[in-house]
């Protein structure tokens, strides 16, 4: 039984008439990053306020530490840092400044938490540039330090990518990895790019149209998207010896003595039935998968796919 | 008149400093209780959770000193997952990656063995046989370099070198293999002396790796060495005109092998740039690659002079 | 609660608008120096509390008030406020403590200016404990008395442009209602004049009029309004009831606007 850090039950807002989540169950399980994956209006954001207790949710429960977050939000709100939507600061005040107010008013670790922050996302302590001067890639990585300011368990962002350039990309994706991996942050990022969402999360739910249309590890959907050709046979050695010199084959895996993946889907596979049978081995089951991940979100998605 | 505003002001002083005492009291119990439940928690076993507190209250030098030690165990405790993740890898690693390429090589000699194959095949067999069987030597060779820099086992001794010199040597040994493959070679290298600061294991280690992987998968047939002073450090470029690298492919060329390198069969390849990266970086030095998909690709190395 | 108003003062850094409005207490004074020569210290301290008070703090609090009170959501900081978490309430609170140290400060200011300005000219000075208390009272009073104006200011929720206007014309109102015979001279009681907070500040106020070197104009209506005076007991009652209604009214509003 997994230790779930986020769960809800039949979670639903309702705006007006209108369901903008319809009964969601998600599951963040301790120490993984979970992605929550879908289109813009999806129903992301509204997910997320709810979990930090912005807005009420219309019905359905939320579970933070095993605790019902209503009635608990202030001891469980102090163990999260969050980005949400766009970043608001103070216009008046530089980056330091704003900082220190919202350090004042929760409590921070230690004495350089502010410094550190700064540090992590690559902007200037005590620097003098207003946030009103910032441009929009300074802007979001203040709101990413002010998340990880009071270096809290669980992390809650939104689009934690936007406005960002490549690099600065590339320098946020491996530090909440490490965030993760060498500090066992609990970490739930929402995003509209799959490829954003495969490079970075352990899990992933898919939300559309408010609803979660599926929650499944990485690996399993790497597994089940990954494109090849198994084949149950007899004895993967000689398999892959007659793959080697009568197809001139090279990609294929080895899974165990009686399993093997053929990466290459141009080669036919009765073709290689046959070879395989004609060298006296026994085939007891071949078949293709031949879906991306891409493929798999449009169909999950109702032919839609996501950007 | 003035006995009584005399009487009146210290009856409000008193009253004011009572007050005041109760405040601080209170707010310093309601710290306490706060430091209390979060250390119940550790003690569970939660190393994530800090005391937070801001930088002026009462409490807050207790509060960030526990938060030191804690954040100091679970430092060790990170390192200690860290090797237990490393192994785990190397674990996959084995089972994935060397088991293709072992049982490859045990179909062609059980063929041998059973007299499937006889008189001139038989030796080619063999001869292929051997030849997979280095291949696999090297390429675990590699995958355990690869492993120890990521445990942190892999010591550097860090020396001021003459960089020009000992490229030079490196490049000697190189020479008869661009021959060999009919690679035009250019080396543009100055004849005065740059002094670095490398280990010069790791220093041949990055050449060897980038030249081998140029030949064994760049598919080129001329290849530029030059080196160069640039600011206050030494540049070195690698150029080849093969079959370049897309630009989805470039931004993880560096990275770990199991995310990204879906061929496992084709030997060592994925581990020895994510080698080349590593090592540069523990040597204080950047690695970064252009590419132009059928013009070639470049490989630039940068190391700081030593003064 | 503390850390909230301190954080307060420090979003109010580089906010040229309060820097500017502090500086607007000097100018009633020293005009009022440089025009009238018979200045003395009564009167010009009764220039500070109602010039500078009625017609320009009144509407600068109003104005701070929109200020603060917008400044969460114009600058969508409410979410990382609301995420610390910090309740509405206590932050609205903090914005009232504010406005309230404001109003103080600037009438203290005030106070300040016109002991120097009486140093500077040779005015002699006297009475300066009772000047201390009507003014910071003044001060005190004008904060609750603003509280209607930034209850409908918060409530419609409106640009700056719209709560200018609301601000200007509250001041204007009151300012002509203390000229009202109807609302001035009516005595306490469940009447309308008792509950409009200028009307009944000024009844106040005017009973510590000097009357030493006043013409026969000023003791005439001196003694025909004496009847109308207000208690201090009394005016701070009102007021701080009035206050405490509205603040918590508009406690209400600010709740249930969204982040």
């Amino acid at each position: 039984m997994p230790e779930y850090i986020i769960e809800t039950k039949n979670l639903t807002k309702k705006y007006g008439t209108q369901k903008s989540v319809a009964s969601l169950n998600i599951h963040v399980q301790k120490g993984r990053i979970y992605g929550l994956l879908g289109r813009n209006g999806a129903g992301k954001t509204t997910t997320m306020k709810m979990l930090l207790g912005l807005t009420a949710p219309t019905s359905g429960e939320i579970k933070i530490w095993g605790k019902s977050l209503h009635g608990n939000e202030k001891k469980t709100l102090s163990r999260i840092g969050s980005l949400i939507e766009s970043p608001g600061f103070y216009p008046n005040l530089t980056g330091t400044e704003n900082l220190r107010i919202f350090a004042t008013l929760r409590g921070v670790p230690n004495n350089h938490a502010i410094e550190d922050a700064l540090n992590l996302v690559g902007l200037p302590y005590k620097d003098k540039k207003l946030f009103s001067q910032y441009s929009l890639g300074m802007k979001q990585r203040l709101a990413i330090a002010l998340a990880v300011m009071h270096d809290p368990e669980l992390l809650i962002l939104d689009e934690p990518i936007n406005g960002l350039d490549p690099i600065g990309i590339a320098e946020v994706r491996s530090f909440i990895r490490q965030l993760c991996d060498e500090r066992g942050k609990t970490i739930l990022i929402s995003s509209h790019i799959l490829s954003e969402i495969s490079l970075l999360a352990d899990d992933i739910g898919i939300i559309d149209h408010g609803a979660l249309l599926d929650e499944e590890s990485l690996a399993r959907l790497e597994q089940k998207s990954n494109k090849h050709i198994h084949f149950t046979l007899s004895n993967t050695a000689q398999a892959a010896r007659i793959l080697e010199l009568q197809f001139k084959e090279n990609q294929f895996s080895i899974l165990d003595d009686h399993n093997l993946q053929v990466h290459n889907l141009a080669i036919p596979v009765s073709g290689m039935i046959t070879a395989f049978v004609e060298n006296g081995l026994e085939v007891s089951e071949a078949h293709t998968c031949e879906e991306s991940l891409e493929d798999y979100f449009k169909r999950i998605t109702g032919g839609e796919g996501i950007a | 008149m003035y006995m009584e505003l005399v009487v009146i002001l210290s009856i409000v002083m008193a009253a004011v400093s009572v007050a005041a005492a109760f405040i601080i009291i209170g707010r310093v119990k309601k710290q306490i209780m706060k430091m209390e439940e979060v250390l119940r928690d550790v003690k569970e076993g939660n190393g994530n959770r800090r005391i937070l507190a801001a930088s002026r209250e009462l409490t807050a030098p207790l509060a960030y000193q526990i938060n030191e030690i804690i954040v100091s165990y679970e430092d060790r405790i990170v390192s200690l997952r860290q090797e237990e993740e490393t192994n785990k890898q190397l674990m996959t690693s084995l089972s994935h990656d060397v088991r293709t390429p072992l049982t490859t090589l045990i179909g062609y000699l059980d063929a041998v063995h059973r007299g499937v194959v006889t008189g001139k095949e038989r030796e080619e067999y063999m001869e292929t046989a051997r030849r997979k069987a280095h291949d696999l030597k090297a390429y675990i060779d590699v995958l355990f370099d690869w492993f120890k820099l990521n445990s942190n086992e892999f010591n550097l001794k860090m020396n001021v070198v003459e960089a020009a010199e000992l490229t030079r040597n490196i490049l000697i040994d190189w020479i008869p293999i661009f021959e060999d493959n009919q690679m035009e070679y250019i080396i543009d290298i100055p004849q005065q002396p740059f002094f670095v600061k490398v280990d010069v294991d790791g220093y041949m280690r990055v050449f060897n790796n980038l030249i081998s992987n140029v030949i064994s998968h760049a598919h080129a047939d001329k290849i530029e060495i030059t080196l160069a002073k640039q600011d206050r450090k030494v540049k070195i470029l690698l150029l080849d005109n093969g079959t370049g690298i897309e630009k989805e492919d470039l931004k993880h060329i560096f990275e770990r092998l199991y995310k990204c390198d879906k061929s496992r069969s084709e030997k060592g390849s994925g581990l020895g740039l994510s080698i080349v990266y590593q090592l540069v970086k523990k040597m204080n030095g950047e690695v970064t690659a252009e590419s132009e998909p059928g013009k070639g690709t470049v490989f630039i190395l940068m190391f700081p002079l030593a003064d | 609660m503390l850390r909230l108003i301190i954080c307060e003062f420090w979003k109010l850094k580089r906010r040229r608008l309060f820097q500017a409005a502090f500086l607007t207490t000097f100018i009633i004074p020293l005009l009022y120096t440089l025009i009238l020569s018979d200045a003395n210290l009564d009167n010009m301290m009764s220039v500070v509390r109602e010039e500078n008070g009625f017609l320009i703090l009144m509407p600068l609090s109003v104005v701070l008030a929109a200020n603060l009170f917008f400044e969460e959501h114009d600058h969508d900081t409410l979410k990382n406020l609301m995420c610390i978490p910090v309740s509405k309430n206590r932050l609205a609170l903090a914005k009232f403590a504010v406005i309230f140290l404001f109003d103080v400060g600037y009438m203290f200011v005030g106070y300040g200016t016109a002991i120097l300005l009486s140093v500077l000219t040779g005015v002699p000075l006297g009475g300066l404990v009772l000047q201390l208390f009507l003014t910071l009272g003044t001060g005190a009073l004008l904060f609750a008395a603003a509280m209607p104006c930034i209850f409908l200011v918060v409530w419609c929720n409106k640009s700056y442009i719209i709560s200018v206007i609301i601000a200007f014309a509250y001041t204007v109102f009151n300012y002509i209602l203390r000229i009202n015979d109807s609302f001035m001279m009516v005595p306490l009681g469940l009447n309308v004049a008792t509950f409009l907070p200028v009307p009944v500040i000024f009844r106040w106020l005017y009973q510590f009029h000097s009357l030493e070197d006043a013409g026969e104009i000023m003791r005439e209506f001196y003694h025909r309004f004496s009847p109308y005076f207000v208690s201090t007991p009394a005016v701070f009652g009102i007021l701080f009831g009035e206050g405490v209604v509205f603040m918590v009214l508009m406690m209400k509003v600010y709740r249930k606007q969204s982040v």
